[in-house]
């Protein structure tokens, strides 16, 4: 029922290394620029998290290396152009907010980068949903004039229905986008070698890749290509794989897994069809990440229902980790 | 079909773009309340639907009469608080004559699941959008739904908000508005679409 | 709670201790959705206070040997007989700010201000130290609407009152219903720690 075969450290490194190899791309593609941006998010991140521990009288985690992911995919979801302070501003909200507020790690209910980039999102929306092409000459300072800027091809295909990028580049990521989050051969060796690694949950991503493939082919009456260009953008494929199937907010046993991919799609779906918004992924995960809360209670209440009480004290033999906390928590809820 | 798609699509906005928590605020402080036990989560939601559905219907006869008076919008509330009394009133005599244990199950709590903002408000909302006898009944019906929807959404985490694990100041009251916050800032996508973002 | 009626300490909760924005969480349906700038705040606070007050003072003559059921239709009764020259009057007085109260004054009848307070009022002994708990409760209300309306519209338009003031950077999303909740949140999460720490200094003191 329950897969604790990895510690939390090991999920992490995997996920630090795929998340660092696509930020080289982003630096390849977007200069010196991009990596500044990543620079300050992360950086943003990592003091934001000592500060609270601080405050909350804590003790710094070496090993805790969440708040070096969150910086890092924050980053890469951003356009190159964006100014410093709307970085410092969602990687602050994804901390402070939506991390340290609900008691640190583990104890997250939300994604930290997808509300972040939310709220800087609707706080800065000029400035957050403008892209630059790729290779251009970004310069150094905060602001980018407009005229070097354009909206995303996620916006012109969904207003348009078709895009003039070319199968190559779409691949490749050449395309007006996010820093890091377009590279559709990258991401998907990213996801195969996380989930060979078990450090993204395979029920869960398989499960959205087909309910929102099925929808897509519908949507587009079969025409491969445009599914194919409607999951390289927007975040579809990088929002599955790192933000919906973060370690921190899915659920722990398996068929709430599927469930929670389930619920994931289907919210995808609604914000597709029904609002057109640019990012439909980022709502879909924030709105689905306590409905996985909820599915993993009722998972274990019947669990137990089936086998009786026994599996209760099994697991709480175990030592349990941090990444376990919630069944902790859930544990104590249904003994009283 | 086009009947269908039309009740679909109201239903929906009804329901989730003009939610009565998420996207608009109305009843939070009774969401705070009720959010606390989620045993009597189902019955307050059947109540709540039941209450919104059935006012929704006099909500539209009441319009009519008060739209014909020109002075009607001070009487407006009067009207609305009348209807909302009596349907309460009689929903009570019903339930005590011929379900006797369901009342004693649900009248420690239908009360607050009558006089709120979200129900009252709702009643107002309809009013300004809604033309149709049939627009009317969904529109009250989806509200309904909704407000009982950002109830459960947030009953689910409510251990969580008031967690030991929780920093002591955000615990409680102010960490559960950062909640609501973040999930209404999901939902604004669905409603705020004729914005940019 | 209700046990303790001295006067100082009816004034200390209905303004700290149990503050109805910051640590109860009453009414904040209007407060999260208009109060976001000071003007609609001072018309927000305006109609709140009248309306609540005379309901709540007309409210506390019925007897309450009635059930509950009833009495709680006629509070609300009452509530909406109050709107009825407080409408016109306001409407009057200033046309503008009712109309950008739109349906949330009317809202106030079902406010828990009437629908709960209305209740914990008759533990009062004397009609003296409801009246006082009722005034200090809605200046309590009062005071921190408007505190939270002026933080608000700095963070989110960078200006106080009407008049710009130099911010930097401002984020327009408090602007709206989802960062009025988000920033009540972290408002309210700051009063507690304030308070909590008036209190560690006292004890340290004495």
């Amino acid at each position: 029922m329950v897969s604790n075969k990895k510690s939390e450290f090991e999920i992490m490194t995997d996920m630090l290394i795929v998340l660092l190899v696509m930020s080289a791309v982003a630096v390849y593609y977007y200069g010196l620029r991009a990596l500044a941006m990543l620079v300050v998010t992360v950086l943003v991140c990592c003091i934001t998290d000592i500060v609270c521990l601080k405050l909350r009288k804590k003790k710094i985690d070496i090993k805790d290396l969440s708040s070096l992911i969150t910086g890092l995919t924050l980053g890469l979801m951003m356009s190159a152009s964006v100014p410093y302070y709307a970085a410092v501003t969602a990687a602050l909200f994804a901390t402070v907010a939506v991390k340290h507020a609900f008691g640190g790690r583990g104890c997250e209910i939300f994604n930290g980068a997808a509300a972040g980039f939310l709220f800087s999102a609707l706080c800065f929306p000029d400035g957050m949903l403008t892209y630059p092409k790729v290779f251009t000459e970004l310069p150094f300072s905060s602001v980018v004039s407009a005229d070097m800027l354009s909206q995303s091809m996620t916006k012109t295909f969904l207003l348009t229905g078709t895009s003039s990028v070319s199968l190559i580049d779409v691949l490749t990521g050449k395309f007006l986008g996010p820093m890091g989050t377009g590279v559709v051969i990258l991401l998907v060796v990213a996801a195969v070698f996380l989930m060979f690694r078990r450090s993204v949950s395979a029920i869960t991503f398989f499960t959205e890749l087909a309910a929102i493939g099925i929808y897509a082919l519908i949507y587009y009456d079969f025409d491969l290509m445009s599914v194919l260009y409607f999951f390289s953008s927007g975040m579809l494929l990088f929002g599955m794989i790192f933000l919906s199937c973060d370690y921190s907010v899915i659920p722990k046993t398996r068929s709430s897994r599927f469930i929670y991919g389930l619920v994931t799609a289907v919210c995808v779906i609604i914000f597709h069809f029904y609002s057109g918004t640019e990012n439909a992924v980022i709502y879909a995960v924030i709105i689905a990440s306590p409905i996985g809360i909820e599915l993993d209670r009722r998972a274990l209440s019947f669990a137990d229902m089936l086998k009786g009480k026994r599996r209760i004290f099994k697991r709480a033999s175990k030592p349990l980790k941090n990444i376990n906390e919630t069944l902790e928590i859930l544990e104590k809820n249904e003994q009283e | 079909m086009e009947l269908l798609k039309n009740i679909m699509i109201t239903a929906f906005i009804a329901v989730f773009a003009e939610n009565t928590i998420f996207s608009r605020a109305l009843g939070t402080s009774t969401l705070i309340i009720v959010a606390r036990n989620r045993k009597n989560l189902a019955g307050f939601g059947f109540s709540v639907t039941y209450i919104t559905a059935v006012i929704s219907v006099l909500t539209y006869f009441a319009d009519k009469a008060l739209n014909a008076n020109e002075t009607g919008y001070i009487y407006t509330p009067l009207v609305y608080i009348a209807i909302l009394g009596a349907v309460y009133v009689i929903t009570l005599l019903c339930l005590w004559r011929f379900a006797p244990v369901i009342f004693g199950r649900m009248k420690k709590y239908i009360h607050i699941s009558a006089f709120n903002c979200a129900v009252l408000g709702s009643m107002f909302l309809i009013s300004k959008y809604c033309v149709t006898l049939a627009d009317y009944f969904i529109h009250g019906l989806g509200i309904g739904l909704g407000f009982v929807l950002a109830v459960y959404l947030t009953a689910i985490v409510y251990d969580r908000i008031y967690s030991e694990k929780a920093p002591y100041a955000f615990r409680g009251y102010p960490l559960m508005l950062i909640y609501i916050g973040i999930l209404s800032m999901a939902f604004w996508g669905l409603s705020g679409h004729t914005l940019n973002y | 709670m209700t046990g303790d009626n001295s006067c100082k300490s009816i004034i200390k909760n209905a303004l700290l201790n149990k503050n109805p924005i910051f640590v109860s969480g009453m009414v904040i349906a209007p407060v999260i959705v208009l109060a976001n700038n000071l003007n609609d705040a001072i018309t927000l606070v305006t109609a709140f206070s009248l309306l609540t007050f005379f309901t709540l003072l007309v409210s506390s003559f019925i007897p309450k040997s009635i059930v509950y059921t009833i009495r709680i239709i006629i509070y609300t009764l009452i509530g909406a007989l109050v709107y009825v020259p407080l409408a016109i009057l306001l409407r009057y007085l200033m046309p503008e700010g009712v109309e950008a109260l739109g349906i949330f004054f009317p809202l106030f009848i079902t406010s828990s201000f009437i629908i709960s307070r209305s209740e914990s009022i008759f533990f009062r002994e004397s009609k003296g130290k409801m009246l006082l708990d009722i005034v200090f409760c809605i200046i309590g209300y009062d005071a921190a609407v408007l505190l939270f309306a002026v933080i608000r519209e700095i963070l989110a338009t960078g200006t106080a009152g009407g008049n710009i003031i130099g911010m930097p950077i401002v984020f327009s999303a408090f602007e709206k219903p989802f960062g009025g909740f988000i920033l009540l949140g972290f408002i309210a999460a700051l009063f507690r720690s304030i308070l909590l720490l008036i209190k560690k200094i006292r004890n340290t003191n004495t």
